[in-house]
């Protein structure tokens, strides 16, 4: 990077950006996340046939690659990266899916100590300081021995978003955070997101379905909403359908 | 009778994908190793041990079971087809023969077919399902590395523990059959089993151990990772990683204990055994 000029953004999604398959491919207008941003990202529509959130939060974490356009992350086109770069950007992800993703044959406390472990660099004291005090803040002390089909699905949410904070990642991906909506503000996952928001620099999106009063609470805490077409795009195929 | 051709030509052509993409993914299994032994080598560790205590101790049971009542069966069938006076050499050749060399590699493995490759692909397969591998990949951890490497490292030290399991066992149980059955010297049935395995046949153990357990759970990942998003894919998956498993391993002991013959030459086939 050149000394004096401005930093990139946090996220930058542009080029005709395209993700999906089949017959449902949608199309996102260019994005630019910058430090400390907080946006939310919904369709306009949902579609009846498929959810866009999972195959465009698998785009943004950088797992699958996007159909067309450009996805880059610090500056950098995660594509573009060797192995071992790529693994250190994605330490610098945090990840909250909407459901499943914790790994079921280990506890609680080892889903959240496994990134720490290959990523912290920490002894082992530490690393177990780190995962406790995690633990404790995400009041997960009582189940951290229990595997995640023996928690409820609210403390599964909150070791979810746990994990993806516990290596203070610079951007984050949260797939279907409404659902949560039970446990917006008052809740401990969405008060440790926002006091993380609030301490840190990291940006966020947040891919939603249209969620009106989660949109509106969204927006009083200084967040952003974005829409896009949502319409199954393309397909050649549904084209066809149409015809004689 | 050209579509018969094109039907076994597109099978072979098939089969060949196949073992290409098993050969690749053993590669990457092997390579992660290296190139992540920074990314948290202590868990991969652990998972290997975990394998180790699933596949191998969990399994010494019906495996013991199994060898006592091999060996006692093949002790008692060479003395009725064979008579006493086939005495402690002739018995403990055919121990070794039959039981040593091929059924107990043979069991073993179908035995951990039964348990472990089933339950590790239907393992995978779930964590697919589950998106718990992409989050894995998300957060910039190893799939390869800490699901399917520890996996494949763990089964095979199992596999052979086993083995040697059942050897033991069945030589104990051919001995004390020997013993109650006919007037045969313990110490001589032993040398006797022990002398007829030769370095050959010590490399052909190694060889369908070593070889067979890689296949048997490589296959098994290979077809748990292949799953993709429905749940009605996990039984598919089990059943292919299973039947392909058992044919893998059925056509390896074939081809390994036909070479050992052949390379021992017709003699061997004739007299080698009584």
């Amino acid at each position: 990077m050149i000394p004096g000029a401005p930093a990139p953004p946090v996220l930058r999604l542009g080029g005709g950006l395209t993700f999906g398959a089949g017959d449902e491919i949608w199309r996102l207008a260019p994005l630019a996340l910058a430090a400390g941003e907080w946006v939310v990202l919904r369709p306009t529509v949902v579609p009846a046939a498929a959810d866009p959130a999972p195959p465009l939060a698998r785009v943004l974490a950088t797992v699958a690659p996007p159909g067309a356009g450009v996805v880059e992350v610090l500056g950098r086109d995660p594509a573009s990266l060797a192995y071992l770069d790529l693994q250190r950007l994605r330490a610098r992800l945090g990840y909250v899916q909407s459901s499943g993703g914790l790994l079921s044959n280990r506890t609680i406390r080892e889903n959240i100590a496994l990134p720490v472990e290959v990523h912290a660099g920490l002894d082992r004291d530490g690393e177990e300081e780190l995962v406790a005090a995690t633990l404790a803040s995400f009041d997960l002390e009582a189940v951290a021995g229990r595997r995640p089909h023996e928690v409820d699905t609210a403390a599964q949410w909150r070791a979810r978003v746990a994990r993806a904070l516990v290596l203070a990642p610079a951007w984050i991906v949260l797939e279907g955070p409404g659902n949560w909506v039970h446990d917006r503000g008052r809740g401990v996952g969405w008060t440790r997101l926002l006091a993380y928001r609030q301490e840190t620099a990291a940006a966020a999106l947040c891919l939603s379905r249209p969620e009106p009063e989660f949109e509106a609470w969204f927006e009083a805490t200084g967040g952003r909403v974005v829409r896009f077409e949502a319409a199954s795009q393309p397909a050649a195929t549904s084209e066809r359908r149409g015809e004689p | 009778m050209l579509a018969g051709v094109d039907r076994v030509g597109a099978a072979a052509i098939a089969a060949g994908h196949y073992v290409l993409y098993l050969v690749g993914f053993l590669y990457l299994s092997v390579k992660m190793v290296w190139v992540g032994r920074h990314q948290g080598l202590r868990d991969v560790v652990r998972q290997v041990l975990l394998q180790v205590y699933f596949t191998g101790a969990q399994g010494i049971v019906p495996v013991a079971a199994l060898a006592l009542v091999v060996g006692a069966l093949a002790i008692a069938e060479g003395l009725a087809a064979l008579g006493p006076l086939s005495g402690a050499e002739g018995l403990g050749r055919l121990v070794t023969v039959v039981v040593l060399r091929e059924i107990a590699p043979l069991l073993t493995a179908m035995i951990v077919i039964v348990r472990s490759v089933t339950a590790i692909a239907a393992e995978l397969g779930v964590m697919r399902v589950q998106r718990e591998t992409e989050a894995l990949e998300a957060m910039g951890v190893s799939p390869i590395l800490h699901l399917v490497t520890p996996r494949l490292l763990g089964g095979v030290l199992a596999l052979a523990g086993l083995n040697v399991v059942f050897d033991v066992v069945s030589l104990t149980g051919g001995t004390l059959v020997a013993r109650l059955l006919a007037p045969v010297p313990t110490g001589l049935f032993l040398r006797a089993a022990l002398s007829a395995f030769a370095p050959a046949d010590l490399l052909a153990l190694v060889v369908k151990v070593g070889v067979g357990g890689i296949g048997i759970f490589l296959i098994a990942c290979y077809h748990g990772m292949d799953v993709g998003s429905a749940p009605t894919e996990v039984p598919v998956a089990v059943s292919r990683a299973a039947l392909r498993a058992v044919v893998f391993l059925v056509t390896l002991h074939a081809a390994v204990s036909l070479l050992v013959l052949l390379a021992r030459g017709p003699a061997a086939l004739l007299d080698g055994v009584l």
